[in-house]
């Protein structure tokens, strides 16, 4: 059993190759004149929608789900991270080090939930104004706070996810685009989530960042401070469930390779 | 004449076969029907039905872009690592038309991506398009899918000459999307912005692809064909002259293998 000192220390160190990675993915001015207008463009696509079909309240409805979207399609970056060891050669060394691996992996990507935390804050803070919906002061940090924890929730479901693209890594990509776009459509994102039939609308309710969505509208209706919390309780809970089976899942993986009969060359 | 000919079609070929064990194929695929089940879900809620025929050309189109960006990107550097690249420049074929060839193999991505597309629409919704100009349709995916390959050719000649361009190469396609309308028609744009997406190939099949699926009439095909052929064209000869000079150099001062 890991103590938590030991899961710390573990995250702490894979995150060095999290920032690392980082860097070499991109530079400040790639970051922001490649990714950030990349994801912004995305998020004014689906926003453009609404203007399309001429409806301004469900405009408003589109830009803030798009806005937390962004969260969504970067920390699935992490399906692709978590594969790379496998192409760099040192998945050998990792499976036979004595590493807790749903952990180790925990900390190896966390440069996007650390991105994505920017990149939604920017979308969700300054292009909303531009299809008018003007935020109050008090309302920033708030949103910002909502920001963070949705990253690290949605980076949390991300990790089971990831566990299993371990295993196929050729299909990482259509994994992660696979999995981006149904949270796109039945989180409550672009349509909400009663559009959809009941089984459909229980597994939006198991993802981290519909709850994360729910708080981020609360918020711009001004709800009261119990509503907004009371979603982002359920969005921590989601997430917490998510990890759990990461890291049985990780486990199970590396257990497999260990023993000869998992496919981690 | 035969060079760029047979340069061409050696590379259609070769393209076609590689695309059918290409991971990246099925990556430009996957998202075809997905997206259409957001566009189309966001269609049927705001009431808009007759709308529907946006949902299913707007993921087509973002298969085609997606599938010409993604091996124009990978095409060159592929073939240097495999030991390709060498043997290919001593060749008497024309390597811009060999690489345009690829390309239009690429662009084959559109017929299955529109497949997928409109099936998703009609079994997951229930909402079936109809072609109905068929003849303008067949014209648009060939003037588009021509178009699509001669401009990824030029990028492709840009990401060689510039390396450092192939970073962003994963955030061209968002931006595209957007200013050509693939969703959203250019004409719903300010004037200033509409301006700047006409200069996209893009702006003009997008337009054409969604009236060829309309009732109504479809106005100016022939000027608006003419066109995406004159804008691809353009990129076909800048990418084309790039590539030459480039190689050519390469060749003179011997830095072929950093290519």
């Amino acid at each position: 059993m890991i103590t938590p000192v030991q899961a710390a220390r573990t995250v702490r160190h894979a995150a060095v190759i999290a920032r690392a990675d980082l860097g070499v993915v991109y530079s400040w001015r790639t970051w922001l004149f490649g990714w950030l207008i990349r994801l912004l463009c995305q998020m004014v696509f689906y926003s453009l929608v609404g203007v399309l079909v001429g409806d301004p309240e469900y405009t408003v409805h589109i830009v803030l789900g798009a806005a937390v979207m962004t969260c969504v399609a970067e920390t699935m970056l992490a399906t692709a991270s978590t594969c790379w060891d496998r192409h760099q050669g040192t998945m050998g060394l990792l499976t036979a080090s004595p590493v807790e691996p749903g952990v180790f992996y925990f900390g190896r990507s966390l440069q996007w939930p650390a991105s994505a935390t920017a990149t939604t804050s920017i979308a969700l803070l300054a292009v909303p104004p531009f299809f008018g919906i003007a935020w109050e002061w008090h309302q920033v940090p708030v949103l910002v706070g909502i920001v963070v924890l949705t990253c690290l929730s949605t980076y949390c479901m991300t990790m089971l996810v990831a566990s299993f693209a371990l295993v196929l890594s050729e299909a990482r990509n259509i994994i992660s685009a696979i999995s981006t776009t149904c949270v796109i459509a039945i989180s409550g994102a672009m349509v909400p989530v009663e559009f959809w039939p009941v089984p459909v609308q229980w597994i939006a309710q198991a993802l981290p960042v519909t709850h994360g969505l729910a708080a981020v509208r609360a918020v711009e209706a001004g709800a009261p401070a119990s509503a907004v919390l009371a979603s982002v309780g359920l969005m921590l809970l989601a997430a917490a469930c998510w990890l759990s089976l990461a890291l049985v899942s990780f486990r199970q993986v590396f257990a497999r390779a260990r023993t000869g009969n998992g496919a981690l060359d | 004449m035969r060079r760029l000919l047979g340069g061409f079609t050696l590379g259609l070929g070769f393209q076609l076969r590689a695309m059918v064990r290409s991971a990246d194929t099925y990556f430009a695929l996957v998202g075809a029907p997905l997206t259409t089940v957001v566009l189309m879900s966001m269609m049927l809620y705001s009431g808009r039905t007759d709308l529907a025929s946006y949902a299913v050309v707007a993921p087509t189109l973002m298969s085609l872009w997606t599938a010409g960006l993604m091996f124009a990107g990978e095409m060159i550097s592929e073939d240097r690592e495999n030991g390709r690249l060498e043997p290919l420049l001593a060749s008497p074929v024309s390597l811009p038309s060999l690489v345009f060839g690829r390309l239009c193999g690429a662009m084959f991505i559109s017929l299955p991506a529109f497949a997928l597309a409109i099936v998703t629409a009609g079994l997951v919704f229930g909402v079936w398009i109809t072609i109905h100009h068929p003849v303008v349709f067949v014209l648009a995916v060939l003037a588009t899918s021509l178009a699509t390959a001669a401009t990824v050719t030029a990028l492709s000649a840009v990401f060689i000459v510039a390396p450092g361009a192939r970073i962003v190469q994963n955030s061209l396609s968002m931006p595209v999307f957007l200013l050509a309308g693939v969703m959203v028609p250019v004409a719903l744009f300010p004037v200033w912005l509409e301006g700047a997406s006409r200069v996209l190939y893009l702006s003009w099949g997008a337009d054409l692809f969604r009236d060829a699926l309309e009732p109504a009439p479809v106005e100016a095909v022939a000027l608006r064909l003419l066109t995406m052929a004159a804008l691809g064209a353009a990129a076909l000869a800048f990418g084309s002259l790039t590539l030459v000079r480039f190689l050519r150099r390469a060749r003179a001062e011997g830095t072929l293998s950093r290519v």
